[in-house]
């Protein structure tokens, strides 16, 4: 009997203090790590950009960070999450859209972009990003 | 607020319908009766409501005037039969509770501590984190977007030019979000996926013990709920939204029903059937996992069942949960089949390069030492739930009760099925191992952890086995306690 009291007791208090420790381990983690990938950032960030774009539209991704590259990916889906419903894809070759978005990290050569892509670029927003329509268009 | 409209209603039709079924009818504690029903329809709500926004999508009728409607009147139905069964059908005889322990007053009053501390962490998470983890805006929320845009966005959730995600994922927590989002007209506010994720969360605590609180004590329930919240790798989850908690609910709430059903007599059973199939669907509209789960899960209450009473018999009792899970699992198949045929990376690879993945022997050496560690990790220091398992073991014994017997078998070959499914992709997946480990070993150990835990205090004595009952109360009770013909069995 007292083994059982023991045991239940024990456990109620380990398990008690352990949702205590978890509290802490939440909290210091809120306090160091709000928005790890700075998604409401890219909200307004992608704001203006949206405006301009149709919505429930495919619209193709230019990057200067590889989608390897934890930055890479985060830039990606914060943008898709932020410009969604429309719809971003790799813009590879052969991949015919219509509105073209470039998220950069350092300066981009836009002109360089348009030639290579045969893109007229449609509004630079500064601060790394730009929209671009296809000539074809 | 306005977005708490909709989810209201889908509680509500889940409600309904869940007090229609019964399942916890004539059993004790009355509390936990009451407890089991509300969380099961809030699982319910959300399942059933997000297939239809499903299905109303597809004839692209997925706009209020049409949701509200269609809701109120399945709302209506609901009450209308439970009104019907009420009126024609006894009541099931209120057992009484049997003598609980006498500490029970402190283990609810420690479960209460631990729960006001986990929920307040959990809201503080929310608020640093509304947009939740990489997978809830790289994949569930981001669907859900896609679902609740205008005209035919809703196709971009499915469609293959989705590449770097899974449009190949079931849809029931995207489904829901963008109903919720669609609904009440609003941009996509975020209280509607914190909230979701919040809630379902909460269900699995209080699913657990009300389950254990009928079928085996109050203070095994109680127990249970703060192993439960002593986890770690678990209550972190529950701040991810992610649909992995959510998964975690339906693969309890099963094993639940199942084991109601095994100690129920022949009239209330096919209910309990019904609606075990019917939250195992659900589980496969919730992840492509939950599609191996309503495999493993058919295949054991099949043969558990055979076991037990002969084939016939279990064909009858299958016949049950087939038909619970047949409507939202059409749903599922159609929708795997015709929208979003993309192939498991896991399956779709040559034979050969899984065969040669299979006798890759440091691949089983990487495997078992991510399970290790995970392990270790489950709780933080002495708090480790494996830790206060095994105290709960020698204190308290492990000796499952003949008529539990089946639950425990289920629950344990179920959840072992499943893991080793688990394991197996494990082996054989074509990518890196140790980053596919690293990303999601934890989340799946924390959709099997509550039915886990349920099967150990199933399989556990109860601490009323083992010190004097709490009062004298339980004399008459228990007399009381027998059920009647038509009732449970004792």
């Amino acid at each position: 009997m007292i083994r059982a009291w023991l045991g239940a007791g024990g456990v109620t208090l380990l398990a008690l203090l352990a949702c205590l420790d978890n509290y802490r381990l939440l909290s210091s983690y809120n306090r160091f790590q709000p928005d790890a990938y700075r998604i409401g950032g890219q909200q307004e960030r992608w704001r203006e950009v949206g405006q301009l774009l149709p919505q429930g539209c495919v619209v193709g991704y230019l990057s200067d960070v590889p989608f390897e590259d934890v930055r890479g990916s985060a830039a990606f889906f914060g943008a898709q999450y932020a410009l969604a419903p429309r719809l971003l894809v790799d813009l590879k070759p052969g991949r015919e859209v219509r509105w073209v978005v470039g998220d950069f990290a350092k300066p981009a050569d836009l002109q360089k972009i348009q030639a290579e892509y045969r893109l007229r670029l449609v509004r630079d927003f500064g601060g790394s990003l730009a929209l671009f329509e296809r000539e074809t268009h | 607020m306005l977005a708490l409209v909709p989810i209201t209603l889908a509680l509500l039709v889940g409600w309904v319908w869940v007090r229609l079924w019964s399942p916890a009818a004539g059993l004790a504690p009355g509390w936990a009766g009451h407890l089991l029903e509300a969380v099961l329809a809030v699982g319910g709500g959300i399942g059933v409501t997000s297939c239809l926004f499903f299905l109303l999508l597809l004839v692209n009728a997925a706009v209020p005037a049409v949701i509200y409607p269609v809701e109120l009147a399945l709302l209506a139905l609901g009450a209308f039969f439970w009104r019907r069964r009420r009126g024609g059908e006894p009541a099931a005889p209120a057992a009484e509770a049997p003598p609980g322990f006498r500490g029970n007053w402190l283990l609810a009053l420690c479960l209460g501590a631990g729960l006001l501390l986990s929920a307040v962490g959990l809201v503080e998470t929310a608020q640093a984190n509304p947009y939740g983890e990489w997978d809830a805006w790289s994949i569930w929320n981001v669907r859900a977007r896609f679902l609740a845009g205008p005209d035919g966005s809703w196709k971009h959730a499915v469609s293959p030019l989705l590449e770097r995600t899974h449009p190949e994922y079931p849809l029931l927590l995207s489904g829901f979000i963008a109903r919720a989002w669609r609904a009440s007209g609003r941009k996509a506010p975020l209280i509607v996926p914190i909230l979701t994720g919040l809630l379902l969360a909460a269900c699995v605590p209080a699913l657990l013990v009300a389950a254990l609180a009928l079928l085996r004590s109050a203070s095994a329930g109680l127990l249970a709920g703060l192993v439960l919240l002593a986890s770690t790798r678990f209550l972190v989850q529950c701040a991810t939204q992610y649909a992995d908690v959510p998964l975690s609910f339906y693969y309890l709430a099963v094993m639940v029903l199942m084991a109601l059903a095994s100690r129920t007599a022949d009239r209330l059973r096919p209910r309990l059937l019904v609606l075990a199939g019917f939250f195992a669907s659900l589980a496969a509209w919730t992840k492509s996992e939950g599609i191996a789960f309503v495999v493993v899960a058919l295949i054991c209450g099949f043969l558990l069942e055979w076991r037990a009473a002969g084939w016939k018999k279990a064909i009858r009792a299958w016949r049950w949960l087939v038909l619970g899970a047949l409507p939202v699992l059409l749903v599922v198949a159609g929708f795997k089949w015709f929208l979003a045929p993309r192939p498991d990376a896991v399956l779709a690879q040559p034979w050969w390069q899984a065969a040669r993945a299979l006798v890759a022997w440091d691949r089983y050496l990487m495997i078992g030492k991510a399970l290790l560690v995970e392990a270790v990790r489950l709780g933080l220091g002495l708090g480790n739930p494996l830790l206060l398992l095994v105290i709960l073991a020698l204190t308290l014994g492990i000796r499952p009760r003949r008529e539990l017997g089946g639950p425990v078998v289920f629950g344990a070959v179920t959840v072992g099925g499943l893991s080793a499914i688990y394991c197996g992709a494990y082996l054989i997946t074509p990518m890196d191992l140790a980053w596919q480990l690293s990303t999601s070993l934890g989340r799946l150990c924390a959709q099997l952890w509550p039915g886990f835990l349920l099967v150990v205090f199933l399989a556990l004595n109860r601490i009323e086995d083992r010190v004097a009952p709490a009062a004298s109360r339980g004399k008459a009770g228990s007399a009381r306690h027998k059920r009647k013909e038509g009732g449970r069995k004792p």
